[in-house]
């Protein structure tokens, strides 16, 4: 049976007739056509799908419509503001921290969250705060130097 | 998306959305590169006339604007008005006889629009391959691996047409398998392949005299290595789109590291006329040889011309560990002479490889390793014995190096025993038998432009130094232990031509857009390609926009493997970047009426004698006529090798690299970790250092994870652990953020301003080089990948095989 | 299939869905082990229970007492954040905050995890070497399982159908005592396979030096998440010496139940865990220790 449920995206509230056992992934991407949130796993292993939920990062792909009602979740789409990158995408692009690509919006997301929640993180901090997603061009080297470019910033 | 706006304007790379979408960000990248270009030029001054103006800049990727942003456009993310979702029935069996296929309950299953079965597809058009036309696109009589596709399904959702696939149902007659190369090479009474039996392909190659070889040996090392097989695992699983467009082309936008060979292949499937296919490559969320089979494309296009309606067909990940290519099951044994003054006089090598159930590029793969054999060293006495076979598993194919980090893997680990044994340092044994310019390869082709002995020159003060510093380090049960490995590579092809072609054309906007086959699949290739471009034509890079990747709209340039697109597309850019400078300047000169020496285009700017104009200006005063400006840049290099002796030239130019790493380890738990890793890598000039450095770190990472865990488990046919849970990755904290890479100083003078090629080597030395790491670390010889902890502790625990006891 | 979804905002709410349901519903907390297996079809839920909004399954409170109260819905992060635990029990944030990833720890609960019984699981083993209580809520009101009582067999606990965990409490410990926790994983992140890991109380007597009071959780080398009181007997009084450890992990590769996996043979699991064993009791017992958070290496 379907259920209502409220999600609130990148600041715009959707009302949405949800199965319940629906990922916010598969929402996200088949009827928000917010496609930024890539979809691969689905066992919340490889961080492709990473969204903020309250600021915090998550595996949408094991997150639940009905468990994210009410709540306020952030994807990639919202990190440009006015035509203009965040700072870290920019840092991404000009470090290199971006090759194929699919693992960046998780990587973003991620990094997005832990220099709200800690501006001033050390090469630990980030590394630890990136652990859990994964890539497979770049070696992570760039990604990490891409995030630590902004500390501060 | 809807079909009516398919129709995207000419000059467009598909991938990265819509002009309208484009334009904005344009002018944001045209800002970054300009940052960027200032700021280079202040650290490294330039002279117009005689320095390079982009090469070897930090040029920004000029895809990674879209994806930062999350709008590049991967297959998965394509959604079409009309669209209908794919699934496949896969076989449950490693071997089988189909005795039927019953579909009529999935036909009335909710929401199911189209079934395919192999029995409708004509003889003639179902067996579809790389190399050869060996796999059906869908198993019709008989089944060769677990998961090989039977039936595919598409229905108003990915849901239904899941659901309808445990509908089908199909009865097998089960067979007796073949599970290794041994099997596969003893007399059996299974056969899994209906013209070659049981065996791929058994190939001999040699040079010189193998028995006195060894009798001028003082020394000679015999040893066997196993290498397990691992996956791809780019992030992005297969995933296509295919429709019919407004014209009645039969499109299908999938990510491929070679659109041009799924546009032949499907024109026969189909029985479509060449013009009346397309393929266009989507954003690739990366590849690593594994994304240059048939996976979604041929099921998808026959169902959306049986349907009417856009077909989108993605792969989960358990699809892509159980149907798609692997990396080969190797085992090696090799014999290896030399005189006690460390000069290698003879190897003897047998390969088996486990090719699995079909064909792929099990040949290619096979080339590669024998003429790989022994290199980067001169070898007076060469005998290689390789032999592919078919299995009942998932076939094997292309992956980051074709085979090459295995046979590294055997040979480098071999020659460090052999210093060991001779009491010559690893750097001086690799220096006395590396390859330099003039000598000759095992296929009798002379080399120029060698850079090894310089990449073992830059190797050689860090690893003395750091040797020094390490004398002698213990702590409780931690050791420490440095390891080296060379490598040589052949850039492109084995042994058959493959063009690539570029054209340039600009608009009287002042845009200009560079043609090429050759697709970008994450490597920065669409990048470098402008680069050269820009830097031969004498216009500013971030004018250039990139069209790769498209069966319509560029040659087919073969794909976008063998670290072959900086060289023959970069070649092939930089041929067209200078064509359509001169006819520029013609063009210019005829509207100026000046002869045409006296005109130049160069720093984006078009002096004519005296006056400067800038070059959008220039397009302006040429008016409707730079339409007929098009630069065009063929690089085709004479290659050929004779497919029974192996003699002849395989390659146009080698890459060489040195790698030093270091390890630490727990000697009571056999654990290895990679402390730091010194890439010395000949990949001739550096076109983009930025792009350069991620793919020696990409790389050293892939390279963590095939030497200390990546397996793909197999039991009776079955792969155990088709996920990223059981499937091991490297993940930040894993890789050393100690990643040194030097490039050495090595101009290749057939390469587009002197560049060779990068992206496949940084993988090979890394598993050879820790595995002497291991060695110089607790004196024990790893000869099997991975290095688990349980392995490295066995041989830690078992006096016979440690080198004590040799 | 349908599937029913109750937001519980009580626990009387969620329990009277569990008697309604009638064993046919799942609990859903943070949802990150119950949604792996929903999408890969190994679970098809009629009736979720989603009791990650229940008020009193939250909160971390010390007391009077001296026990430390968690509420099954805190989370990892929560609980690897948390001041109060920490004074106490600092092996517990520690434990936490090396649960798989940080998007994991967000969502995934204490409760959620030690319900599962996963035998690889971390959360278990540390109560387990704390003596904790689960406080299950049923019918009838809430009953204390001790926590050596809890797990019974693979992905199987003390829970009857209509009962949730409503409340873990760990008691305080003698003075004296101190904790632990090592894990041994192949990655040094993302432990999702074959880890193996320890969780140690004890104290260590001032004058002999001798081990004291020891208690421990034995994780990923058995069918369930482990204990075992004669491995506790034989140290318990005795020296920290090479040879006690040697006679422990004698008797070690009989106590212990590991299966061979993709990664590592059973033989290799139970020497790791008597390595592991080792390093994590030293740690406790006089700080040493060169692993990297609870990483023994």
């Amino acid at each position: 049976m379907t259920m209502d449920v409220t999600l609130n995206v990148n600041g715009q509230e959707h009302k949405l007739a949800v199965e319940p056992t629906e990922t916010v992934v598969n929402i996200l991407r088949n009827r928000l056509e917010l496609t930024g949130t890539h979809k691969d796993c689905s066992m919340g292993v490889c961080g492709a799908c990473t969204v903020l939920m309250n600021g915090r990062p998550v595996s949408s792909c094991l997150l639940l419509a009905p468990q994210a009602d009410g709540q306020e979740i952030r994807t990639v789409e919202s990190l440009e503001h006015d035509g203009k990158l965040s700072p870290l995408q920019e840092a991404f692009l000009t470090f290199g921290a971006v090759q194929c690509g699919y693992c960046t919006p998780g990587f973003l997301m991620t990094a997005t969250a832990l220099l709200e929640e800690n501006p001033k993180p050390d090469r630990g901090e980030v590394i630890e705060a990136l652990k859990g997603n994964l890539c497979r061009c770049t070696g992570y080297k760039k990604i990490i130097e891409a995030v630590e470019s902004v500390v501060g910033q | 998306m809807t079909l009516g706006d398919w129709k995207e304007p000419e000059g467009e790379k598909f991938a990265l959305g819509t002009v309208k979408e484009q334009t904005h960000w344009q002018e944001e990248y045209h800002r970054l590169v300009r940052e960027t270009v200032e700021q280079e030029r202040a650290l490294h001054p330039t002279e117009v006339e005689t320095d390079p103006q982009t090469i070897g800049m930090r040029i920004p990727r000029n895809d990674a604007l879209y994806k930062v942003r999350g709008r590049a456009r991967y297959a998965g993310n394509i959604e079409m008005e009309g669209m209908l979702y794919g699934r496949f029935v896969r076989s449950q069996y490693p071997h089988a006889r189909i005795l039927s296929v019953d579909t009529s309950k999935a036909k009335t299953a909710p929401g199911v629009k189209g079934i395919l079965t192999g029995a409708e597809i004509p003889d003639d058009r179902l067996l579809v391959g790389p190399i050869s036309d060996d796999t059906p696109i869908l198993a019709k009589e008989k089944v060769r691996f677990a998961g090989e596709p039977i039936v595919a399904i598409v229905a108003e959702t990915e849901q239904q047409a899941e659901d309808a696939c445990l509908l089908v149902d199909v009865e097998y007659e089960p067979l007796d398998t073949i599970l290794t190369p041994e099997e596969a090479i003893a007399e059996s009474s299974v056969t899994i392949d209906p013209v070659d039996g049981n065996i791929i392909t058994d190939l001999h190659h040699g040079q010189g005299d193998i028995e006195a070889g060894f009798a001028e040996a003082d020394i000679i090392l015999e040893n066997d290595y196993e290498i397990e097989p691992v996956d791809h695992c780019f992030l992005e699983s297969p995933a296509g789109v295919a429709f019919i467009d407004p014209d009645d082309v039969l499109t299908v936008l999938v990510c491929t590291q070679y659109p041009h060979y799924h546009h032949k292949q499907l024109a026969r499937v189909t029985g479509r006329p060449m013009d009346k296919v397309r393929v266009v490559q989507t954003v690739v969320g990366g590849a690593f040889g594994g994304k240059m089979d048939n996976t979604v494309e041929c099921a998808s296009a026959l169902l959306t011309m049986k349907t009417g309606r856009p077909i989108k067909m993605v792969f989960t990940r358990e699809e892509v560990f159980t149907a798609t290519t692997k990396r080969h099951a190797m085992k090696i044994h090799q014999r290896l002479g030399a005189t006690k003054d460390g000069r290698i006089t003879a190897l003897d090598v047998r390969n088996l490889f486990d090719g699995g159930a079909y064909r792929s590029y099990s040949m290619i793969c096979s080339g590669r390793c024998v003429i790989h054999a022994g290199m980067p060293y001169r070898i007076p006495n060469l005998k290689v014995h390789h032999t592919a076979v078919f299995t009942n598993h998932v076939p094997s194919g292309a992956m980051r190096s074709f085979g090459v980090v295995k046979v590294a893997f055997a040979m480098e680990c071999q020659l460090n025993e052999l210093a060991d044994k001779l009491g010559i340092s690893p750097i001086e044994i690799r220096r006395i038998n590396g390859l330099v310019d003039e000598d000759l390869t095992s296929t009798g082709q002379t080399l120029t432009d060698v850079g090894l002995l310089k990449s073992l020159d830059a190797i050689e003060p860090l690893y003395e130094q750091r040797k020094a510093e390490l004398a002698g380090y213990s702590n409780g049960t931690r050791r420490k232990g440095l390891g080296i490995a060379c490598l040589g590579y052949g850039i492109g092809y084995s042994g058959v031509r493959n063009p690539s072609t570029a054209r340039v054309r600009a608009d009287v906007k002042g845009v200009v857009t560079a043609f090429c086959g050759t697709p970008d699949i994450g490597t920065g290739s669409d990048t470098s390609l402008a680069m050269v471009a820009a830097e031969s034509a004498g216009i500013a890079v971030d004018r250039i926009r990139v069209v790769s990747g498209d069966s319509t709209k560029t040659d087919d340039s073969g794909p976008t493997s063998a670290s072959r697109t900086t060289y023959f597309s970069g070649n092939a850019a930089h041929i067209a970047g200078m064509d359509f400078k001169a006819q520029f300047e013609a063009a210019v000169a005829g509207k100026r009426d000046v002869p045409a020496e006296e005109v130049r285009l160069q720093e984006d700017a078009v002096i004519v004698r005296n006056e400067r104009m800038n070059f959008e200006d220039a397009c302006q005063l040429i008016g409707d006529d730079i339409e007929q400006i098009g630069g065009y840049g063929k690089f085709d290099p004479d290659i050929a090798v004779d497919i029974l002796t192996f003699k002849g030239n395989p390659y146009p130019t080698y890459v060489f690299a040195t790698h030093l790493v270091e390890i630490e380890m727990d000697t009571e738990l056999g654990s290895v970790d990679l402390v730091k890793a010194w890439c010395a890598h000949d990949a001739g000039t550096i076109v983009n250092p930025t792009g350069a450095e991620g793919q020696v770190e990409g790389g050293v990472a892939m390279g963590v994870g095939q030497a200390l865990w990546e397996r793909v488990v197999r039991e009776g046919g079955y792969i155990m652990n088709p996920h990223y849970r059981d499937y091991l990755l490297p993940s930040a904290k894993d890789v050393t953020q100690e990643i040194e890479s030097i490039f050495v100083e090595n101009h290749d003078r057939t390469g587009p301003y002197g560049a060779k090629g990068l992206a496949e080597v940084s993988l090979i030395p890394i598993p050879a080089a820790m595995a002497n790491a291991v060695t110089d670390a607790v004196d024990v010889r790893p000869n099997h990948l991975p290095m688990d902890s349980e392995f490295v502790l066995d041989l830690l625990n078992d006096t016979s095989t440690n080198v004590a006891g040799e | 299939m349908s599937c029913q979804y109750t937001q519980a905002t009580s626990v009387d709410e969620a329990v009277s869905a569990l008697v309604d349901a009638n064993g046919e519903a799942h609990l859903i907390a943070g949802g990150v082990a119950l949604v792996i297996l929903m999408n890969e079809k190994l679970v098809e839920p009629s009736w979720l229970i989603d009791v990650s909004r229940i008020e009193a399954l939250h909160g971390i409170d010390r007391l009077p007492d001296g026990t430390v109260r968690i509420g099954a819905a805190v989370t990892h992060r929560e609980i690897a954040e948390s001041q109060v635990i920490s004074e106490t029990f600092p092996m517990v944030p520690e434990m936490a905050a090396e649960i798989a990833c940080g998007r994991i720890m967000n969502k995934g609960t204490i409760g959620g995890n030690i319900c599962l019984a996963d035998p690889q699981g971390d959360p278990p083993i540390a109560m387990l070497a704390l003596d904790a209580t689960m406080r299950a809520a049923g019918p009838d009101g809430t009953r204390d399982i001790p926590v050596r009582e809890f797990f019974v067999d693979l992905y199987t606990t003390a829970l009857r159908e209509d009962e949730l965990l409503q409340e873990i409490l760990i008691p305080p410990m003698k003075d004296g005592s101190v904790t632990a926790f090592g894990k041994y994983a192949a990655r040094k992140a993302m432990d999702y396979t074959s880890t193996i890991s320890i969780a140690v109380r004890l104290i260590r007597n001032d004058s002999s030096g001798n081990l004291n009071e020891i208690s421990l959780g034995f994780g990923g080398v058995g069918q369930t998440p482990m204990h075992s009181e004669e491995i506790e007997r034989m140290l318990t009084g005795a020296a920290p010496t090479d040879a006690l450890f040697e006679a422990v992990r004698e008797k070690l590769f009989d106590v212990l139940e590991p299966i061979d996996d993709h990664l590592y043979s059973a033989n290799y699991k139970r020497h790791v865990s008597a390595v592991t064993l080792r390093r994590t009791i030293m740690k406790a017992y006089d700080g040493t220790w060169e692993g990297e958070g609870v990483l023994i290496r």
